[in-house]
């Protein structure tokens, strides 16, 4: 019967059986992007771990309600973009001064410098070079859909019709939200595109 | 290779790098179309550099974290269940119901009422306006005389009987 099943719902199936082995697999498997998402989604490093976390949580407290005709990825994207709107909308209720917040006349200062005493490097360390910090800022200040269109876009196992479903929309309207989003990321990004990181590659 | 070709490879570009053949068919419709030609660069130099985005640092712990949130979730106290009693329980909302009913019922007939009371007056309205003329105040000169008349009294028979 589950030959054909998606290896990862087959997990689940197991995960709703109470095996921690498999939930533990599937977390191992997707944290990176979904990490990722989070982190460019909420630009604030401590947000994004614990609203990764939040989303294994909430995997594992809805596997119950899971059902292995839907695709693994598909559901667990569609929960971190829930989880990731509710986190941008209690900020917009609630605003509080970002520590990542630019210094008005400084565009690339921070408003505070504070000590990282975390044991990995702050994100700002890990960027390589000025194009990626370039594409982040330029991700960030695109509306949420197509900032998520974009980011989903990135995972490989994802079809259209998959990230097309974790956005709550049509195929042909998330294609357009991803076009819509690299026009204003090309717009923005052009000369770095055609001086920067990029070009040396070509 | 035409312009839905061109287009199809572009959105491919979006998400994958395009195959050597591709991009060969691409050069080669780029050659006749100069104009896409910045098009197609820049589209392929941001795929590239959205594809070597690094990644969001995860830390170590990560996976121990969410295994220890989860645990922590299942031993917190669960909410008590209601203490109302079964039968309220099975009660509330048949009576919710019941009132929702009634005051439907209420409205309704209220309702049917006043729909009534004017469709009254209107018929009314209208018996009064078909009458043409009223009778002028002399007709009622010997009204008096009249009144005062022994309510009793029969016909004068004798007197038909003269006048016969």
């Amino acid at each position: 019967m589950s030959s054909n099943l998606d290896p990862d719902a087959a997990l689940m199936l197991r995960v709703k059986q109470g095996d921690t082995a498999a939930f533990t697999e599937l977390v191992e498997k997707y944290k990176q992007p979904v990490m990722n998402l989070a982190y460019r989604t909420l630009r604030d490093m401590t947000e994004a771990e614990d609203l990764a976390q939040n989303v294994f949580v909430q995997v594992y407290k809805s596997a119950a309600r899971y059902k292995s005709t839907a695709k693994f990825s598909t559901w667990l994207f569609t929960i971190a973009r829930n989880l990731c709107l509710n986190e941008i909308r209690r900020r917009s209720r609630h605003p509080a001064e970002s520590l990542d917040a630019t210094h008005p006349e400084q565009d690339d200062q921070p408003l505070q410098q504070y000590e990282d005493k975390k044991t990995f490097s702050p994100p700002e360390s890990l960027l390589q070079g000025e194009l990626a910090r370039q594409i982040d800022g330029a991700l960030a200040d695109l509306p949420e859909n197509q900032r998520s269109a974009i980011l989903l876009c990135r995972q490989d196992e994802l079809s259209y019709e998959e990230i097309a479903e974790a956005l709550g929309c049509s195929v042909s309207a998330t294609k357009s939200l991803i076009h819509r989003g690299r026009e204003t990321l090309k717009q923005r990004l052009k000369a770095y595109l055609r001086t920067g990181e990029g070009k040396k590659e070509n | 290779m035409n312009e839905f070709d061109y287009k199809t490879l572009l959105e491919k570009r979006w998400r994958h790098k395009v195959t050597a053949a591709e991009e060969a068919s691409v050069r080669a419709w780029l050659a006749q179309h100069p104009e896409s030609r910045a098009d197609w660069d820049l589209e392929t130099q941001l795929s590239e550099a959205l594809e070597k985005l690094p990644d969001a640092p995860v830390p170590s712990n990560f996976t121990a974290r969410v295994l220890q949130a989860i645990e922590r979730e299942e031993s917190a106290p669960r909410p008590s269940p209601s203490r109302t009693p079964w039968f309220l329980r099975f009660l509330m909302p048949r009576i919710a119901v019941a009132i929702v009913a009634v005051g439907i019922f209420v409205v309704y007939h209220e309702h049917t009422a006043v729909t009534a009371r004017r469709a009254e007056a209107v018929q009314g309205v209208k018996v009064v306006s078909g009458v043409s003329s009223l009778p002028g105040p002399e007709i009622l000169q010997d009204f008096d005389t009249i009144r005062q008349l022994p309510a009793s009294t029969g016909p004068d028979k004798e007197l038909i009987a003269l006048m016969k």
